[in-house]
């Protein structure tokens, strides 16, 4: 009504310009705003809300691929927290990876952000280096790694070289498939982080570590005590991101080892695609996919309350 | 106020463009992903998987000469191997299959509902059972129904390297050969990196010896998974100690790696291997070495095995059924595999047509093995949930073989599946 007010004041000031405009504009606006958001609302829709939707209500049902649903209540969600063997198993594995693989990417990628952050030679080849494994197709990149581990792959061929033993049947074996897929995975994952740290640590202002550093501050004091804190909001969303990611890890082991040996690199999205598109229970996937959507959240938003106490925005 | 309108007007008319581009974006998806129903009465569809170029336009050959025997256009979509069955899923979730689909005799109880009943058209089509390889006509029944008509099958054998068996100064392996002389041989041409035998973790590479050696198979004839008996438990052992005690065959490098057995054998690093006569020609084209084949050695149940195959069926999906199963029989029909043996595509399930695939590709030498292994094979029975089955196996057997669980353990995993 104020604007409407303001259209009739210009009017009557009589600005032979602007007379119609913001009246019209503000009508006009709203016809095309939704006409301009409709095809970006309709993919919305179509391809998100909708399968997010449908999961949900799959996940109540027995839903298989060939044949009619069947409405179950919360029995998939019962039967994957009581019954089901290879569920616990995979919370399990994925937590395993989550809590190898955040930490040492993390380090990883700070350790050498750090490292190429001085104005060192060939700095910029670096980082573009470190960012290759990162930009290549994780499926070829696992591909590789595949071969790299096999018995009688390159691994094992230095191994028997330089030791005269041959290496551990890396995918073979149920101990070591899942730190060989870490492994692979923070090769794969480092650089993203890397190139996020790089940025913040040009961010930091030089005036400040002198300070430091005439205040008596060594090297790692000054890291620790100013650097660190001034990249924590870097920090934060290279830990929130690679948290997610990590617990969404299908890739690697559906690539290297399909789960085995055994189950012990089933992840939970490894055990949710063969639950649906190998054993074509799609309620039952639907479920696997709601129980791990939780997680996610929740420790999201455990981080989010958490950053309150470690997170400096203001610098 | 006119230019205030007009570019209002252009707004409103470049928004609504752009969600009719959206619009009729997904309505074109939506009935490209159809089943061609609505299209004209003789067009079809036909899906099948394929691994290059040049098996495509093989396809797509095939495809013409059973248009021309059915009167109809059919078209051809494809995907590789391991994506047609997610595909094929995907697609039946959905009912919206092509006209025509592609199945292997392992997933036909898996796919069974997808298909119509073949048997009571096969006179219309022209199709006399008799003319086809009996054990892959009965792998493609499930309760009774026809689902599909095959085109290839073939028994598993014994793929050798028989450079390597010269080279060690071995008798090559004849018929009659036995367990004994499988393992004699493998110790000799087991040294440093290259092994005897390549022990695989999928079912195919041990149902084979678990019919030579006992005469089961891991589904019994009422359709029952059951490898909790003692004879697979001995087969089972026997297959371990190969990798765990004879040491005649490499530890197992990974699970999900089916590929891996054809792969080491043909670089040299297992001399021999079980492997279907589908890969025969590769194999002879890729290896460095000469490729022969072999009876299975011969067991407590003599030399026996199972054949497996591919065939054809009519979608229930397909809008018009007598059509698609006129076009279907033109894809199994005598020109087709004639085409498909001689160009060494397919071992015919069309038995009159098999001297095609021997003549065709220089393989007489084979055909010995080859009658007597089909004459000496069951069916290779399957249950609708194979597929589960098969992941199980595939990651339980590479522990258990490598020593690192036991065969029970395996085989309460296995059967947890039944």
């Amino acid at each position: 009504m104020a604007l409407t007010g303001a259209v009739r004041v210009t009017d009557a000031t009589g600005s032979p310009q602007a007379p119609a405009p913001p009246r019209g504009t503000k009508r006009g606006d709203g016809r095309a705003a939704s006409a301009f958001l409709l095809p970006g609302a309709i993919g919305f829709v179509a391809f998100t809300a909708f399968p997010i939707v449908a999961s949900l209500v799959m996940s109540f049902f027995d839903w298989p691929v060939l044949g009619d649903p069947s409405f179950i209540g919360f029995g998939n969600f019962v039967e994957l927290f009581t019954t089901d063997p290879v569920f616990t198993t995979a919370l399990l594995n994925t937590a395993v990876f989550v809590l190898l693989y955040v930490p040492v990417n993390i380090v990883v990628s700070m350790g050498l952000a750090v490292w190429i952050s001085p104005r060192i030679v060939g700095r910029r080849y670096y980082r573009v280096l470190f960012f290759v494994p990162a930009v290549t197709p994780m499926v070829g990149n696992a591909v590789v790694f595949g071969l790299l581990y096999t018995p009688r792959g390159l691994i094992d061929s230095v191994f028997q070289t330089l030791f005269g033993v041959s290496a551990p049947n890396f995918l073979g074996s149920s101990a070591w498939a899942l730190p060989a897929v870490v492994l692979m995975s923070v090769w794969q994952g480092f650089g993203y982080n890397l190139l996020v740290f790089s940025a913040a640590l040009d961010a930091v202002p030089p005036s400040l570590t002198e300070a430091a550093a005439i205040d008596g501050a060594g090297p790692v004091r000054q890291f620790f005590s100013v650097v660190l804190p001034l990249m924590s909001p870097s920090l934060f969303f290279a830990t929130v991101l690679t948290l997610i990611s990590s617990f969404q890890v299908f890739v690697q082991p559906y690539i290297l080892t399909g789960g085995g040996p055994g189950n012990s690199t089933t992840t939970l999205v490894m055990y949710l695609y063969q639950s649906g598109f190998q054993n074509f229970r799609l309620g039952f996937a639907s479920a696997i996919a709601w129980v791990l959507f939780v997680i996610i959240m929740v420790l999201t938003a455990i981080q989010f309350l958490g950053q309150k106490k470690w997170v400096h925005y203001d610098q | 106020m006119a230019p205030t309108l007009s570019r209002r007007q252009l707004l409103g008319l470049g928004g609504g463009a752009a969600a009719a581009l959206a619009l009729s974006g997904c309505g074109g998806g939506s009935s490209a992903g159809g089943s061609g129903g609505d299209a004209s009465s003789t067009d079809l569809t036909w899906q099948m998987w394929s691994a290059s170029t040049a098996e495509v336009d093989a396809w797509k050959k095939v495809a013409d000469i059973a248009g021309r025997a059915s009167g109809s256009t059919i078209a051809f979509q494809t995907a590789a191997w391991n994506d047609y069955w997610t595909k094929l899923t995907s697609q039946a979730a959905s009912g919206q299959t092509a006209d025509i689909v592609s199945v292997q005799s392992l997933r036909a109880p898996q796919f069974a509902q997808l298909f119509t009943d073949l048997s009571p058209q096969l006179a219309d089509m022209g199709v006399s059972e008799s003319d086809f390889d009996s054990s892959i006509l009965d792998a493609l029944k499930v309760d009774g129904k026809l689902l599909a008509l095959p085109y290839d099958f073939g028994p598993l054998v014994v793929f050798y390297n028989k450079t390597a068996f010269e080279q060690a100064g071995l008798a090559l392996p004849a018929m009659g050969w036995t367990q004994d002389d499988f393992l004699a041989a493998a110790r000799k041409l087991t040294s440093g990196n290259t092994y005897g035998f390549f022990a695989g973790a999928v079912p195919d590479s041990i149902i084979p010896f678990a019919m030579s050696q006992h005469g089961v198979q891991a589904v019994t004839s009422d359709g029952e998974l059951d490898i909790d008996t003692d004879e697979w438990r001995d087969t089972l052992n026997w297959y371990r100690s190969l990798v765990v005690t004879e040491k005649v065959a490499s530890p197992l490098p990974a699970a999900g790696s089916q590929a891996a057995a054809t792969n080491q054998f043909l670089a040299g690093n297992a001399a021999m291997n079980i492997d279907g006569p589908w890969s025969l020609i590769n194999a002879k084209a890729t290896a460095s070495f000469e490729v022969g084949i072999a009876p299975m050695p011969v067991g407590g149940s003599g030399s026996k095995t199972v054949t497996a195959g591919s065939g054809f069926g009519v979608s229930t999906a397909a809008a018009n059924q007598d059509l698609a199963a006129k076009a279907t029989a033109g894809l199994v029909n005598v020109e087709s595999e004639t085409y498909l043996g001689q160009s060494g595509r397919a071992f015919p399930a069309r038995t009159a047509q098999q001297s095609a695939w021997y003549e065709g590709n220089q393989l007489q030498d084979a055909q010995e093995v080859m009658d007597a292994m089909i004459a000496a094979a069951e069916g290779y029975r399957t249950t609708a949930k194979w597929t589960q089955v098969n992941n199980e196996w595939n990651k339980y057997a590479v522990p258990c073989f490598n020593g690192d669980s036991d065969v029970d353990s395996f085989i309460q995993q296995v059967m947890a599946q039944a």
